[in-house]
């Protein structure tokens, strides 16, 4: 392993534990520590609510909604099951693909046309680099970038455009224009290879 | 983490056959994060993740697992507004809690006119002669009391509004009143129905003009009396309001700010200006 590895993965390990610490502080009810939390993880968590949603608004207010979410649930997260990160990114993820299917029924309901099966350039490029292999050594992001890699490619598509972008499995059958049991094949086929290759 | 799913881990008496099989746990774990379960669906996943430890290690390990997805996502600050609205419901949050402590110790009078009329309701309700009797006319008589009754401190503030939030067999639940001077939304819980721990019963405003619900806030479980200071937009809210209800959500209230159908309570808003002049 590099030195330079050996730093980022220093680096990270401090960034967990001090979020673990913050986040205990949060626990007993310290306001401090709950503002440091956010200033450290809000922008990559806006980051990931706007990833879904595609709005900056909507990001903002899953982004605020989460955090009071997390402040008030603080106690029920347990610390040794899983590094804070983890958990803030799923509460946002998850209240952000609840928003963006709110704000597409929304949209339905006032009937403006909104092509939500369209790709953007920008998410095309991305899916295609996550699904790309780079790299060679073995940190996790690495190696989740290497796996997904070896599946085939509307495989790894589906499974990225549901993760990154909420895509449901209705809304990737439109966009490759198959039936939506070929698309739950897909992701099933795919999960069960991508964990075989994780575990590996 | 642990990737075996053993049989101990999944014995429990809370936990549906269809959530001890191995491969259907895999399955609802890998596409609850995904993303790609619907939103009832999701729910009762989380509802089981709570009993069922082979499930949520499973829902942890694929959050694991994609999670670098996550933290290779470009950051995108979020506006300065957004931690000043999450410190402001922090403290509104704080203050709600003092509050209601404090109301609930200082006005056992007023609580205990509403468990008196609640008994008296339930009472009324038990015999059959009666069971018809209109729950308005029940609201009409206890908001008269509480007008009489009032404590001195809000004897200026007039009340506006009055809802009598009940089971579809009669059997009250909250009465909801509102006081248009100060835009105050007072609950008085007369008996709510036992939720699990994950969840958590949230009160919408149902509008006159477009039936659409909306939120006016999570109820607190254990709170004989709650005081809620109210908006400008939920006062409007409230001025437009056909009926309240009370729906029965995830912990912390709906994610999607629309009510899911387990509706328990609910009843109809009156202006106490027009039961004035009907009376």
């Amino acid at each position: 392993m590099t030195e330079q590895n050996t730093k980022v993965k220093e680096k990270s390990r401090y960034d967990g534990d001090k979020l673990a610490c913050l986040f205990q502080l949060c626990q007993q009810g310290d306001k401090q520590a709950f503002n440091e939390l956010y200033q450290l993880t809000a922008a990559r968590l806006n980051g990931i609510a706007y990833r879904i949603t595609r709005h900056v608004d909507s990001a903002n207010e899953v982004l605020q909604e989460a955090f009071i979410q997390v402040w008030q649930n603080c106690d029920s997260y347990n610390i040794d099951k899983s590094e804070v990160f983890t958990w803030l990114a799923s509460i946002v993820r998850y209240r952000a693909y609840d928003r963006l299917r709110y704000d597409q029924r929304r949209h339905q309901k006032d009937m403006v046309q909104f092509n939500e099966m369209e790709l953007t350039p920008q998410q095309l490029e991305n899916i295609n680099q996550y699904s790309a292999q780079v790299g060679l050594d073995k940190h996790s992001e690495q190696l989740l970038n290497n796996c997904l890699a070896k599946l085939e490619q509307k495989q790894s598509q589906s499974i990225l455009m549901a993760y990154l972008y909420g895509y449901s499995r209705e809304d990737i059958a439109h966009y490759f224009d198959t039936p939506i049991n070929t698309i739950k094949s897909w992701i099933r086929r795919g999960l069960g290879r991508l964990q075989l290759c994780l575990n590996n | 983490m642990s990737e075996q799913l053993t049989s101990h881990a999944l014995f429990s008496s809370k936990i549906p056959e269809r959530y001890k099989n191995v491969q259907i746990i895999g399955h609802l774990a890998s596409q609850y994060v995904l993303g790609t379960l619907t939103r009832h669906v999701h729910q009762c996943v989380e509802k089981q993740a709570v009993y069922n430890e082979a499930l949520a290690q499973r829902i942890e390990y694929w959050q694991t697992r994609f999670v670098p997805l996550d933290q290779q996502t470009k950051e995108l600050p979020p506006s300065e507004q957004v931690w000043q609205n999450i410190a402001n419901a922090i403290e509104i949050t704080e203050k709600s809690k003092t509050v209601a402590t404090k109301i609930e110790s200082h006005s056992s009078n007023e609580a205990g006119l509403i468990h008196f009329f609640s008994s008296l309701l339930k009472s009324w309700l038990t015999r059959p002669a009666i069971r018809y009797v209109s729950v308005f006319s029940f609201a009409m008589l206890a908001v008269s009391v509480l007008l009489i009754t009032k404590p001195f401190e809000q004897n200026n503030d007039p009340l506006s509004y009055v809802a009598v939030l009940t089971e579809p067999d009669g059997k009250a639940h909250l009465v909801a009143t509102t006081y248009g001077e100060s835009k105050k939304l007072i609950v008085n819980v007369v008996g709510i129905p036992t939720i699990d721990e994950d969840q958590s019963l949230e009160l919408w405003v149902v509008s006159k003009s477009d039936s659409e619900a909306r939120s006016l806030g999570v109820i607190s479980i254990g709170k004989k009396l709650i005081e809620q200071q109210l908006t400008n937009a939920q006062w409007r809210l409230i001025k437009d309001s056909e009926s309240l209800i009370v729906t029965i959500e995830e912990l912390g209230g709906s994610a999607i700010g629309e009510p899911s159908s387990l509706i328990v309570s609910r009843g109809l808003c009156v202006r106490l200006q027009e039961w004035k002049n009907d009376v």
